[in-house]
């Protein structure tokens, strides 16, 4: 009878099952340290682990008490009915919940659907035990939002075996979250480093009104972070360097290379600076010191010189930027060229065009071009010129292209994009 | 991406097939398994296949062309389709490969 019977195995009596077999039948309320009902290997501990036991017998209560104490499942915590599930769940915090179906006038299945509209109730493991081997009810537990259902009479075998499991696998789940949350804020920090790389619209304002440029500029990654970059380089009162660059791959990988490429870019002499083939040569020869084989990037160096009135620039395989000519068409520039990071020594040659009276360049990366739009269609190059036309003849004209670009296509897209306007009067 | 290989006397022909991006570094690996020859012998990258390739694939074809070179292999890329194609040009490599159209 209940009270009693602290020593004794249970019988089949109010829904619990009779003990296992003497061999490891436990002494002293507990088994011997380091065993295992039936060979049965726990792959968490649980010592530390609270479970919530809502059954309104009181003998049930203390079989299942004691049945978990043999695998080391001390923090047992009782609640009488299903009021007393939902009034307490939040201040008890157990890691698991054993419910009976039959819980007075709340229903262990009821007290299951409400549990799981809580915060507290809404991950937590519940093991739903009934006497009815119907499917139905079965069912109904599963739709209530039981984790597992256990029939009574409850074996001890079983009922550890699925104790442990849904005690793992919520220790896993909560395990990915907080790693998950972890990368998350990582990557959060990641970013906003990477966006203090990228030029802020005061100092573009600053570095190119003197100069009689404007720049507009945009500027996402597809993943947290990536391995698009663009910078602007001052060189004397007429000329302003711009540099854009894409690295191969995606993510963390291309990310840290566009910060150690950052790095690059900033040793570069004014001498450099000032002569895009002589920077992507540098640029090359010491990427290609350090990235790995099969890692590179791509790249676009122009000076614009308002004072002689061209545009000098070096590729490196750079989508073909486009630009007016002198008689205010739009032409592109012959972006191509090795990838900088592969192939060590190569020199890099510079290329001139003339600036019309007014124009403007227009630098992208090639999510621009390769981007498939909702039935799988890429604008291409001479897609993305249809757009650049109708775009350069309205008052923002990068705003309007991608808002034309976008139009069409599921966000985010599957690469980086770095677009840069630049437009003189 | 999938591939076929097809070996004839001194030449292994690759065929690959589908999209060669980022998530193929799996499949890339057990293709440069077939690199396993004797020096002198060719091996042959048949794009024909090749719908798309994206900077990744790009960059498995340098570490292919860099995998052929230790082993004193001659590395070709063979029939790449127009797309395809245009990114080879972009990035120069006829400069670097041996590409038979």
């Amino acid at each position: 009878m209940p009270g009693d019977d602290s020593s004794k195995i249970p019988d089949a009596v109010q829904g619990v099952s009779p003990a296992p077999s003497a061999s490891v039948e436990p002494s002293s309320g507990g088994l011997p340290t380091g065993s295992s009902l039936y060979g049965i290997d726990l792959t968490i501990p649980l010592h530390d682990r609270r479970i919530l036991i809502a059954d309104s017998s009181p003998f049930s209560r203390k079989t299942l008490t004691r049945f978990l104490s043999w695998f080391g499942v001390t923090d047992v915590v009782f609640a009488k009915d299903g009021k007393d599930v939902l009034d307490r769940v939040n201040e008890i915090g157990a890691n698991l919940i054993l419910l009976d179906t039959n819980l007075g006038s709340l229903t262990g299945i009821e007290t299951c659907r409400l549990l799981r509209a809580t915060p507290a109730g809404r991950d937590v493991p519940i093991l739903v035990q009934t006497t009815s081997h119907s499917d139905q009810t079965r069912a109904r537990c599963f739709q209530a939002g039981a984790s597992d259902v256990i029939s009574k009479p409850v074996n001890p075998g079983e009922l550890i075996a699925r104790v442990g499991y849904h005690l793992e696998r919520r220790a896993m789940i909560s395990e990915l979250k907080t790693f998950r949350e972890r990368i998350e804020q990582d990557l959060a920090m990641a970013r906003a480093m990477q966006l203090a790389l990228i030029p802020k619209p005061e100092r573009v304002a600053a570095v190119t009104r003197p100069r009689e440029f404007r720049i507009d500029f945009h500027f996402e990654s597809c993943n947290e972070i990536g391995g698009d970059l663009w910078s602007l380089h001052e060189i004397d009162d007429d000329r302003l360097g711009i540099l854009i660059a894409d690295f191969s791959g995606h993510g963390i990988t291309a990310a840290i290379n566009a910060f150690r490429f950052d790095a690059l870019v900033s040793r570069r002499t004014a001498t450099e600076r000032a002569d895009p083939g002589a920077m992507l040569t540098g640029l090359n020869d010491e990427l290609c010191e350090m990235l790995p084989f099969g890692q590179y990037c791509t790249a676009f160096y122009g000076v614009l010189d308002r004072g002689e009135r061209t545009l000098c620039y070096a590729s490196a395989a750079q989508p073909n930027p486009f630009i007016t000519d002198l008689a205010g068409a739009i032409a592109t520039l012959d972006g191509s060229g090795p990838f900088l990071g592969c192939w060590p020594g190569e020199a890099y040659d510079n290329r001139k065009q003339p600036l019309g009276a007014e124009g403007f360049l227009f630098l992208y990366s090639d999510v621009l071009t390769e981007s498939p739009d909702r039935n799988g269609v890429v604008l291409e190059e001479r897609g993305l010129e249809a757009l650049v036309r109708d775009a350069a003849r309205s008052e923002a004209p990068l705003k309007t292209l991608l808002d034309r670009f976008a139009a069409p296509r599921r966000h985010p897209y599957h690469d980086d994009l770095t677009a840069v306007w630049v437009a003189w009067p | 991406m999938n591939y076929e290989v097809h070996k004839s006397p001194g030449v292994t022909t690759i065929a690959l097939k589908g999209r060669m991006c980022f998530s193929d570094h799996a499949v890339f690996r057990d293709i440069i398994g077939n690199f396993d020859l004797p020096p002198g012998e060719s091996v042959v990258f048949d794009m024909g296949g090749l719908e798309l390739i994206d900077s990744s694939g790009l960059g498995m074809l340098i570490i292919a062309r860099d995998e052929s070179k230790k082993r004193q292999l001659e590395f070709i890329i063979e029939n790449p389709r127009t797309e395809v194609r245009r990114l080879m040009d972009m990035a120069k490599f006829n400069r670097f490969f041996t590409i038979r159209p």
